[in-house]
């Protein structure tokens, strides 16, 4: 009786209900209501930074301005710079030229790199055999292939392709060697004592095993394909973003240029969106990290 | 000292009674060493074994003693270091795929569901769709899964782990069965099911079982020979023929003074050697 009494009169001090607390009142789901505020907090950001940018940034001497235009452009010059470029149809054809060159040099990259690490991963022999080849020439710093690249498949997309190959196809490479050698050999011999075949042992234990490395590999590799495809553009094209970029700076175009980087950004963000969603469905069977941060 | 004895007559009477059979797996002078960084260090030694097609065997000893080891050699997982190891009497050349073993550390591939998993041996087999399901649904209600086939590994206990690996080797039935102390971390009411599901699965099937375990009591209630191990090195020091008749009935059994008789002569074998550790 005494004991409860304590524990009773005790209670309504301990526990005050924090009167200005925003969660729970509204019956929201608490961890909804964080994730709104934390929405509404990065759209005020943005949108204090973009006006910001746009009423401080301006030609010198007028009014309020802190930042010569000439510098750091403007929003709303850079809208009009969009505008004018899909008025001249030049956005989407070099938007396009710029996604191609991007996604099926990693998709040919990556493949090349998945055989290959998949195929030394599993047969240590032609591994030790190749090693030193294939750590040469990824020392090699992969731009200073372009001026060969250009040589041998021309200034169009070929060259570009190249080199997005090459850098994609040894981040994947080198992530699938490390995956294929890191499985469990226990789950080998357990498929081998199940009477499996060479070939079923690595589509059903391998292959899966290497996911996870596999996958990393990927998402590392694709940001750096949008990059080096937009490099090699740069570089020595007549079409894509990156020519836009350095033909809106070599005309000291800033709002051109910032245009240029900010649909790049766009297309970076929807490559990493991807490859995210890919790692998600493909490892949906790892066990989902404790989540409810403190 | 007599009541050995009483056992070596018993045993050498059960022989005659089995030998018509052929034998499964032999051990003939089978030694192992192992050989770390610093020193070599001998596993087992001088096991003499002979197991005829269809016995239940269950093996017993002190941790450390070389049980698993034995069985990895019957899987080909292992070569031995001396003597030799056969099956169906012929020396096991790699990977042996007759046996289904159930090891110590099992494991599940863990980007398969349960049932996936359970499915694995038989999608390996090429198995047609419909009786693959049908197998698999029935061989996890066997062992109390079946609610839980579209679980991921990671969601399950360390319990439901360990069903999950024994109903993935019975689902295909292999001819042999390794099973190395497939019970060891389940409940006493589980235990006892899959206990009785086991030899419920024997009888029918009557496949060559070697069953590891720690518990005396499991060893003589499900085994044909009890074949106690002693350390330092690993080696068999006593074989116990076990003529309780079946199928058992572990109720009864357990209180009958026989049964008694048999756990303390083997538990006077066992507890010396634990000591030792
Ligand atoms: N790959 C290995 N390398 C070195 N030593 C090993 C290896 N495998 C087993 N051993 C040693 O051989 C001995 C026998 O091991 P084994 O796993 O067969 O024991 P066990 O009887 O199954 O023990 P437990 O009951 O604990 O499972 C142990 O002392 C172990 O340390
Ligand atoms: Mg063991």
């Amino acid at each position: 009786m005494t004991r409860s009494d304590t524990i009773e009169a005790g209670r309504p001090e301990a526990a005050p209900k924090p009167v200005g607390a925003p969660a729970v009142s509204g019956g929201l789901n608490p961890r909804l209501t964080r994730r709104l505020l934390i929405t509404a907090i990065q759209v005020a950001l943005l949108v204090a930074g973009l006006a910001a940018w746009e009423y401080f940034a301006g030609k010198p001497g007028e009014p309020h301005v802190l930042i010569d235009q000439y510098y750091v452009s403007k929003p709303s010059l850079i809208w009009e710079a969009m505008g004018l470029w899909v008025s001249q149809n030049l956005l989407w054809p070099s938007l396009w030229v710029t996604l191609q060159t991007t996604v099926i040099g990693f998709v040919l990259g990556a493949l090349a790199g998945l055989v290959a690490g998949f195929v030394l991963g599993v047969s240590p022999f032609l591994a030790a055999v190749c090693q030193p080849f294939v750590d040469a020439i990824y020392a090699i710093p992969r731009l200073a292939l372009v001026p060969l690249f250009m040589l041998w498949f021309g200034i169009g997309i070929g060259s570009k392709l190249a080199l997005v190959i090459s850098v994609v196809a040894f981040l994947v490479f080198y992530s699938t060697y490390a995956g294929v050698k890191d499985v469990d050999h226990l789950l080998v011999d357990k498929l081998r004592l199940m009477r499996a075949s060479r070939l079923q042992v690595h589509l059903k234990a391998t292959l899966p095993s290497a996911m996870t490395f596999i996958i990393s590999g990927l998402s590392v590799s694709a940001p750096y394909a949008l990059v080096v495809a937009v490099t090699a553009e740069m570089m020595s094209s007549n079409r894509g973003l990156g020519y836009l970029l350095v033909q809106s700076a070599n005309q000291f175009d800033t709002a051109g240029t910032f245009a240029a980087i900010f649909v790049l950004m766009i297309v970076g963000i929807a490559l990493m969106l991807l490859i995210r969603l890919m790692e998600m469905w493909l490892l949906r069977w790892k066990p989902k990290r404790p989540t409810g941060r403190a | 000292m007599s009541s050995i004895g009483t056992s070596t007559e018993r045993a050498s009477a059960a022989a005659a009674q089995a030998d018509d059979r052929p034998i499964a797996v032999s051990y003939h002078q089978v030694g192992r060493t192992f050989t770390t960084a610093k020193r070599t260090f001998t596993a087992v030694q001088g096991i003499d074994l002979e197991i005829r097609k269809g016995e239940f065997i269950c093996i017993i000893g002190p941790s450390g003693c070389g049980k698993s080891t034995l069985l990895n050699m019957a899987a080909g997982l292992l070569t031995q270091s001396t003597g030799e190891v056969l099956y169906d009497g012929k020396p096991i050349n790699g990977i042996n795929n007759d046996v289904g073993y159930v090891t110590q550390k099992d494991t599940l591939l863990p980007w398969r569901t349960v049932e996936k998993n359970v499915s694995l041996p038989l999608e390996v087999q090429k198995v047609p769709r419909r009786e693959r399901k049908e197998r698999v649904a029935q061989v996890l209600d066997l062992v109390g899964l079946g609610q839980y086939g579209n679980r991921y590994p990671s969601q399950l206990s360390g319990g439901m782990l360990k069903r999950a690996a024994l109903a993935q080797t019975l689902v295909y039935r292999p001819n042999t069965l390794l099973m190395d102390e497939p019970f060891g971390a389940l409940d006493a009411q589980l235990r006892l099911n899959l206990q009785r599901q086991t030899l419920e699965i024997w009888e029918r099937e009557r496949k060559t079982v070697l069953f590891v375990t720690h518990d005396l009591e499991e060893a003589i209630l499900m085994a044909d020979r009890v074949v106690v191990f002693g350390a330092n090195p690993g080696r068999i020091i006593h074989v116990e023929p076990i003529t309780f008749a079946r199928p058992r009935d572990f109720g009864s059994l357990r209180t009958d003074p026989e049964f008694a008789a048999v756990w303390s002569r083997l538990w006077a074998l066992l507890s010396p050697q634990m000591e030792d550790h």
